[in-house]
């Protein structure tokens, strides 16, 4: 198996352990990656919205250009770069008004989307094309003693037929973490809102999720999104200066996979974060030699 | 002064177009091709976790910014938001 590796901004620029996870896990597999050389931000689908549409989707086609002249189809982890380039993929396929206008630009660089490849989350990768066995057949720590309450976020759930929130959970339960509900499980972190409102977002999303998740004792929350990772972080330093502690890592699937398949935690680069996980390493460092 | 604005109404402020939330983020992909800066203090630590120092993406590629401004000139999005390309900031 190939793919390219759609990095986006956040992971290769404040999160390089996701991105060191993920190719860690992935060369575990036998799966090859190809890094898309001169991609860009996907850009975010807020920019159509507030600035311009065609310069959204020109961007976006851009990559997904670059991607097809690697010849591999495509992956991301960043929860909004697979959506921006799934609703510019269905775009170029639909329109072709905008197709044209869009190729002709990328001409000028020798680039064309012609719509060959296909856009994968992760969590298909992981599920639909490796397979929860084959997965599992790497795991070699299974990370029985972790209760982790799941973080699936909003942009998940925008593709009701491609079932990601349950295929993350799937893939938490295969690498041995035991899954703690929680009713505000469905609740966006609050990312999306701060930029209009912060206090809004950090007291009526991130906080009512952390409130719950502390109380449902998980040792940290398990994630696949970028933003909400960030927001998370961010929402428990903002309180922890107004003396409410939750101390709760935020930690991408990603991960925890590469650790149950016996990578350490600072090769990945896992301690690189504001909160560091110091008391789930030790949980699962204590399990894996007791 | 707001009587004069009245009669001189170039003498305004220029807010520009983008929602102030969004400035730099829009900014920031026309300048370096991402919306998130990337800072060198992670060079070093991605070398320790097996990661090239640079991200091969825009980051490390001044071709893809080229094309990326010169997207945002034919489409003519550089003066929709006052960006001056030259410089690679906001007018205002």
């Amino acid at each position: 198996m190939e793919y390219s590796f759609f990095l986006g901004c956040l992971i290769p620029s404040f999160q390089p352990y996701v991105e060191s996870a993920t190719r860690k896990v992935f060369g575990k597999l036998g799966i090859v990656i190809h890094d898309i050389e001169g991609a860009s931000c996907c850009p975010p689908t807020d920019i159509p919205r507030i600035a311009d549409e065609l310069m959204w989707i020109t961007l976006a086609a851009r990559n997904l250009a670059l991607v097809e002249k690697l010849g591999y189809d495509v992956f991301a982890v960043c929860s909004g770069c697979f959506e921006t380039l799934m609703e510019a993929k269905k775009i170029l396929k639909e329109n072709k008004e905008v197709n044209e206008k869009v190729n002709q630009i990328l001409s000028n660089y020798g680039l064309e989307y012609a719509g060959k490849v296909k856009v994968k989350n992760v969590l298909e990768v992981l599920y639909d094309d490796v397979g929860l066995k084959k997965l599992e057949e790497t795991i070699v720590k299974p990370l029985t003693n972790i209760k982790i309450c799941l973080q699936p976020g909003c942009k998940l759930r925008k593709f009701d037929e491609l079932n990601l929130p349950e295929k993350l959970k799937k893939i938490a339960e295969v690498i041995g973490c035991q899954v703690i509900p929680y009713k505000s499980e469905r609740i966006c972190c609050g990312f999306p809102t701060s930029f209009l409102n912060l206090d809004f977002a950090y007291r009526e999303r991130s906080k009512v999720k952390l409130d719950e998740i502390k109380s449902a004792g998980a040792d940290c929350i398990v994630l696949v999104c970028p933003a909400c990772l960030n927001q998370l972080e961010m929402a428990q330093l903002k309180f922890k200066d107004e003396g409410l502690i939750y101390d709760i890592p935020c930690i991408n699937l990603l991960e925890l996979i590469a650790i149950a398949q016996g990578f350490s935690a600072t090769s990945i680069g896992s301690i690189y974060r504001r909160i560091r996980p110091t008391k789930l390493i030790n949980k699962i460092e204590g399990k894996t030699h007791g | 002064m707001e009587e004069n604005l009245q009669f001189y109404p170039l003498r305004k402020d220029l807010k520009g177009f983008l929602p102030p939330q969004f400035r730099i983020s829009i900014s920031n992909i026309l300048s370096i091709g991402h919306v998130q800066e990337f800072v060198d203090m992670w060079k070093g630590r991605r070398v320790k976790i097996g990661l090239s120092d640079i991200p091969p993406t825009a980051y490390k590629h001044e071709f893809a910014i080229k094309q990326i401004q010169d997207i945002a000139k034919k489409l003519m999005f550089d003066k929709k938001i006052g960006f001056d390309l030259e410089k690679r900031k906001l007018k205002y």
